[in-house]
This record gives structure tokens, C-alpha cells and sequence, in this order.
């Protein structure tokens, strides 16, 4: 058989396959199924940066003069790190501003689409 | 002559840095001179690659550029007065990572937002096949050509103790196996899952005994994980994912198979084709992106996104050997246009046009 016949070839022999009840697998249990996305309400929730200066703590045994000492820099470079905080708060809420913004659009869009395929049906 | 090469990133299992250096070879091998720069370098690279920041070229040396993802340090070196060649190895589209991995999706779509200004500050817009030359001219570029992947052929194989002289096709006997062969980065734009599904129906419905081989390094350890669940959900103890192996172990492995399987929607130029026409493997494939131009007419393309159709063809592939003889031949026949000299000729001449054109 030539390289160019074989695709046609192929697809008879599944054709003819198919009708004898083979490859009759649900073909969507083939493929790699992304992780969920994270909501919209959660990306709002987490756009929101505010950092738990309880969670700032030695995990070292007679860890309590570090913990101590790394809230110390902690408070002395809050100016810095407040900053940084801010601007990343700032760009990441503008950002999920919009998407939420683009969400309600689409679900707008989306309904008029189904409106007028309706209204389409009825004439 | 003097060219120097900037890319990037610089690692020792990266596809552009192994390019870079072919280059380089071949440039000491004209006598000509320069350096390789990356903006970050791998350690165990050595001295091989030098930083960016030591680049310090005279008015007239020439500059390849290596282009592949988001760069923006490099775009200081559009602004040499230097003779420049932009090498475009291709950015894979965002839209296949969004769902796995977001920040490899952004760097994506910042890769290719960012060609229109490469292609605007060089002189020649140089890309590997034309499915990448034509993003070039989408982008912008007026002066394009193509150069092709500087393709090393393998060594042979050590000999055999006894060749058996009825060993025309290196295939395994017929009742032995078959093992289907892919091999690239284990990414959701490659389609392993696709493979997968594929071979299992393969398997099911033709050969329960069949293999598949995956090579490659997973995008991320989770991606990894997912395809390796696929392949124990659909064909349990059929799929054997390698990674990190050496040269040696990667030629016997296209020694040892049947067919070349690419499933990948998108590729820039797809070098594992050029290694199993070389290992006289034949290819089943999607003619997506380089693919098709790459592939020519050595391999069995379709694309037809029907499962059922690619495990038929696995089994056409495997079991007629009429086409496996025809396949091979073509496959060699195709070879010789991707020849280690006829791309150096190409890749000499694209330089010299440049460095003349300022000089």
C-alpha cells in the first residue's frame, strides 16, 4: 500500500470495525481533564494581599526568641513591605475588576444569544 | 568574521541551547570568531555560555539572537548598531497552558507580543521552517528566510555480533511486541493524552501486547502525574514514560520501534521527525504547524481528531510492510533536505548577507 492510500484505508476498516460494535469507546474518558479553575469569588478573595503576621514563626525547638526576632524585622521593613503589598494588591484588583467585569458581559451576551435563537424558533 | 549568540536562557538539556552550540561548532569550524551569551545560565553549562552583560561586541561583529520565549532583557540588544540575525525557534500559543500552568501561559503570550519588536530591530528575520517564517511576516518582518534545525545525525549503531542477511527491515518479527515510540516534552500542546488514548484503543482492539514509549520531561511534576494516571486508567502496564536519559538510550529507543506517533497540534519544527526517518522508524502524525512541512511526504498524516482512526493507522503501520518499506525510503529521501550541510549553506549565506549589507 502507497502512504497516500492509507489514511482512507484506515478509516473503511474502522467504518466496517464500528458496525461490527468495536471502537465503540466514550472518547472524552481519553484525554488528560484540566484541575478546576478557581472561581471568580475566590481569585477576588485572594487578589487582596494581607499577609498573617501570626503565620511568621521559627519552627525550630526553643524557636520563641526567633519568631520574636523575625517579627521585629518584620515591623522594622513594614514601609517596604507594605508597599509591595500595595502595589500588588492594587494591580491585582484592578485586573480581577475587569475579568469580573468580562464575566458579566459574556453572561449577558450569552442569554441574548439564547433570546434570539428562541425568538428565531418561534417565528 | 566575528558572531556572537544571545539567547535567553542557557541549560545544558535545553533544544535552542544545544542549537547555539551546534552554531558555534560550526562557526569555529570556518574560523570564525565570538562568544555565546545568556541573560541566565545553567551551571553545569560551564563556561560555554557567558552572561549577557559581558557582551561587548566591535561596531562590525555580527549578532544572532535566538528567540523562543519572553525576553525582555535581550531587547537592550536591539539597540547595538550591530548587524543582527533573529533566529525564531517559535513561542508556543498561551492557550494550551491557561489550564495548567497560568504563569508558563503568560510568559507565552508575553513571548509573542513582544516578536513584533525583534522582527522591527533586526536585519534578518531567520526562523526554522516557514510555518515559523510565516508568524514572522504576521509580525512584521519584511527580510525573512528560513534556516532550517542544524540536524547532527546519530551515530550508527555499534555493530551487530552476527547481522542476519534477510535484514532489509529492521523491524521486530512480526509476533514480537509492537512498540510505539513519541518523543518530546510531556506538554497539553503535544497531545501525550491523546496518544494515550489512542494506544489503548490500539491495544483493545488490535494488539494486546503493544508498548508505548513516552521521552520526555513533563511540563510540570502535576502534568506529569496526570498523563502517568491516563496511561494506568486506559492501559495499565502499556506505557513507559522516560525521562533525563542519555543519547545512547534515546537512539536504542527508536531502534526498537515500530512507529513514530506525533500527535502534537502545534510544533514549530519537530526534530524527533528528522530522528526516526534517520532510524528509519515511520511516522503517523497531525500535519499541524512544522509538522507537515518537516514530514513532507514520508509520513502518514491526518487530521482527523478521531482516536479510532490514529489506532487503525498504528496498525496499518505495523502490520503492512509494503508501506513500512515506502515510509523508510521517503523518510531518507527526506533526510537529505535537512542535511547537516545544505542548513550550514544556509545558515553561512543568511549571515554573510547581513554582515554586507552593513559593512
Amino acid at each position: 500500500m502507497r502512504p497516500e492510500e492509507a489514511v482512507d484505508h484506515a478509516r473503511a476498516e474502522l467504518a466496517r470495525r464500528r458496525a461490527e460494535g468495536a471502537y465503540a469507546e466514550d472518547m472524552d474518558a481519553y484525554r488528560v481533564v484540566p484541575a478546576e479553575r478557581p472561581s471568580t469569588e475566590l481569585l477576588l478573595e485572594w487578589a487582596v494581599i494581607e499577609p498573617d503576621l501570626d503565620l511568621v514563626v521559627s519552627t525550630r525547638r526553643l524557636g520563641a526568641p526567633i519568631s520574636w526576632l523575625k517579627r521585629a524585622l518584620v515591623h522594622l521593613l513594614r514601609q517596604y513591605t507594605g508597599q509591595l503589598a500595595s502595589q500588588q494588591t492594587r494591580l491585582n484588583v484592578h485586573l480581577m475588576g475587569r475579568v469580573a467585569e468580562l464575566d458579566e458581559r459574556l453572561a449577558d451576551l450569552q442569554h441574548r444569544v439564547v433570546d434570539l435563537e428562541d425568538e428565531a424558533r418561534r417565528r | 568574521m566575528i558572531v556572537h549568540q544571545v539567547l535567553s536562557g542557557a541549560g545544558p538539556v535545553d533544544a535552542v541551547t544545544a542549537q547555539a552550540l551546534a552554531y558555534r561548532r560550526l562557526f569555529s569550524d570556518w574560523g570564525w570568531g565570538g562568544g555565546d551569551h545568556a541573560v541566565s545560565i545553567d551551571p553545569r553549562l560551564g563556561r560555554r555560555v557567558a552572561p549577557l552583560k559581558a557582551l561587548d561586541p566591535a561596531a562590525d561583529d555580527v549578532l544572532i539572537l535566538h528567540y523562543s520565549a519572553y525576553a525582555p532583557k535581550l531587547q537592550a540588544v536591539l539597540e547595538l548598531p550591530n548587524p543582527k540575525l533573529m533566529q525564531y525557534h517559535n513561542v508556543t500559543p498561551a492557550r494550551w497552558f491557561w489550564d495548567y500552568e497560568p504563569t508558563i501561559a503568560v510568559h507565552c503570550s508575553l513571548g509573542r507580543r513582544q516578536l513584533p519588536d525583534f522582527v522591527a530591530g533586526v536585519d534578518l528575520a531567520a526562523a526554522v521552517s516557514h510555518f515559523n517564517v510565516a508568524e514572522l511576516i504576521a509580525a512584521g518582518a519584511e527580510r525573512t528566510a528560513v534556516i532550517p534545525i542544524l540536524f547532527t545525525p546519530p551515530p550508527p549503531p555499534p555493530p551487530a555480533p552476527e547481522p542476519e542477511p534477510a535484514a532489509a527491515d529492521p523491524s521486530p518479527p512480526a509476533d514480537a511486541p509492537p512498540t510505539i515510540l513519541f518523543v518530546g516534552r510531556l506538554t497539553p500542546h503535544k497531545r501525550q493524552d491523546e496518544l494515550i488514548g489512542a494506544f489503548s484503543l490500539y491495544r483493545r482492539h488490535r494488539r494486546a501486547d503493544a508498548r508505548l514509549v513516552l521521552v520526555g520531561e513533563p511540563l510540570d511534576e502535576r502534568y506529569g502525574r496526570s498523563l502517568a494516571g491516563l496511561a494506568d486508567r486506559l492501559a495499565p502496564g502499556g506505557v513507559t514514560f522516560l525521562r533525563g536519559i542519555a543519547p545512547e538510550e534515546l537512539w536504542r529507543r527508536y531502534r526498537e520501534a515500530d512507529v513514530f506517533v506525533c500527535l502534537s497540534e502545534h510544533e514549530g519544527f519537530c526534530v524527533p521527525l528528522l530522528e526516526a526517518f534517520h532510524f528509519g522508524v515511520p511516522v503517523v502524525g497531525r500535519p499541524s504547524g512544522g509538522v507537515a512541512e518537516v514530514a513532507g511526504d514520508a509520513a502518514i498524516l491526518t487530521d482527523d481528531p478521531d482516536l479510532g482512526l490514529i489506532a487503525e493507522l498504528i496498525h496499518l503501520t505495523v502490520e503492512d510492510r509494503g508501506l513500512r518499506e515506502e515510509l523508510r525510503a521517503r523518510g531518507r529521501r527526506r533526510l537529505e533536505d535537512y542535511s547537516y550541510e545544505a542548513t550550514a549553506a544556509k545558515l553561512r549565506a543568511a549571515i554573510e548577507s547581513i554582515a554586507r549589507s552593513n559593512g
